[in-house]
């Protein structure tokens, strides 16, 4: 009896699912449908966006630009990829769009370029761990600070992987480069905040030292049900 | 023969180091991590590299984000419906766009063949410069004309 109510319950809606039904609805007509998709994602927009500006008006302009822009082409969306992947690509596209119409960075140095992955160098052994006396606040303007001095193919893969927290793939197919073009540039763009950090900090550079925990970071994943979610890494 | 300025590394290093990035950010499957966390052990200048590599990452720290103002949701939503095509609904596909520029194009080319059209017509009926000519004097203006002329030329008749 335990196993038959159990074989028949009606499985959870998973966060994919609801996403293709809300966008079935936005297309049907419904507006709180589409109210809804924009307070699921809203937050998440918010964050991301903050990797490239640090105006809250430019923020704010950049996620409604963003929402207006999907809602326009939500008949071209295909349930097939994930709509939170989908969104994101609007996302980052529309504030590197935003960011060239108002003249300043994101810098670029050959867009079409690529690099091969290198050792790493001896000679440069990276930084020391950061000063447990520096508060939070003042490492995330250390953090904007260089961030402003990276190119553009180096800030995107960053913010991506170190701020989002998504996985290779999933910075693959938001930006639509391959693994082995995210992993080269994310290995360039940590060479580069490196640099970067010891030109802003090098008092804090020269003087600090000591250990980092062992092993690898966790991640946080998008919600959805496209192909990277619970997938392991495959090069 | 010229001797490299460093000697080569250990090939379990020179792997080793390759895989670093992907492993401290949980990239690298279980079959590839396993032996890497064993060579971290023994190796201390691979596993000084490593913690290089975490120490660049505690500096990278996210920024705050800003609050989402309230009724964002339902702005947005409502901006998105008010700018849609009529029935509400979202803009079709830019495939149809060519197709619409060119009926637009052709509306307004309509449009002015039809005002040059009238303006020529309405220019028709009228009179041209040539043909502007003054009526001659109805005969009751006349008689009052050669009556006033007989008076002024009367004895009685003088201007003051």
């Amino acid at each position: 009896m335990g196993l038959f109510a159990m074989s028949h319950a009606p499985e959870e809606p998973t966060a994919a699912d609801e996403d293709v039904r809300l966008v079935s609805a936005t297309l049907a007509g419904d507006q709180a449908a589409f109210a809804e998709l924009v307070r699921r994602y809203q937050e998440r927009l918010f964050g991301l966006v903050r990797g490239y500006t640090r105006s809250t008006a430019e923020i704010e302009d950049v996620v409604q630009e963003t929402f207006l822009k999907a809602y326009s082409k939500l008949a071209s969306y295909r349930a097939e990829s994930s709509f939170s992947t989908w969104l994101c690509r609007i996302a980052v596209n529309t504030a590197l769009d935003q960011l060239k119409r108002r003249g300043r960075s994101p810098l670029v140095e050959n867009p079409g370029a690529d690099w091969n992955l290198e050792e790493p160098s001896e000679a440069t052994p990276g930084p020391p761990p950061p000063d447990a006396r520096l508060e939070r606040a003042e490492l995330q303007q250390i953090t904007e600070a260089v961030l402003e001095t990276l190119p553009e193919p180096f800030r995107s893969v960053l913010v991506l992987r170190e701020f989002e927290e998504l996985s290779y793939l999933e910075i693959a197919e938001l930006l639509d480069i391959s693994i082995g073009t995210v992993e080269s540039r994310l290995f360039r763009a940590r060479a580069r905040f490196k640099e970067a950090l010891a030109e802003i900090q090098p008092e804090l550079f020269r003087d600090l030292s000591g250990p980092a925990p062992d092993g690898p970071r966790k991640r946080r994943r998008l919600g959805g049900s496209g192909p990277a979610a619970g997938r392991p890494f495959q090069d | 023969m010229t001797r490299p300025e460093r000697p080569e590394l250990p090939l379990a290093c020179a792997r080793a180091r390759a895989l670093l990035n992907r492993y401290g950010d949980g990239e690298l499957e279980e079959s590839l991590a396993a032996p890497l966390r064993g060579h971290l052990l023994e190796c201390p200048d691979c596993r000084a590299m490593f913690a290089a590599e975490r120490n660049l990452r505690r500096w990278i720290v996210r920024p705050e984000a800003p609050a989402v103002p309230a009724g964002f949701a339902e702005r947005v939503a409502a901006l998105a419906f008010a700018g849609a095509v009529p029935g509400a609904r979202p803009q079709p596909a830019p495939s149809n766009e060519p197709a619409l520029r060119l009926v637009l194009w052709l509306t307004a080319a309509a449009a002015a063949a039809l005002l040059l059209l009238a303006l020529a017509l309405g220019s028709l009926g009228r009179p041209g410069g040539e043909e502007l000519v003054a009526e001659p004097l109805p005969e009751v203006l006349q008689q009052l004309d050669q009556i006033e002329r007989e008076f002024q030329a009367s004895p009685a008749w003088s201007p003051r």
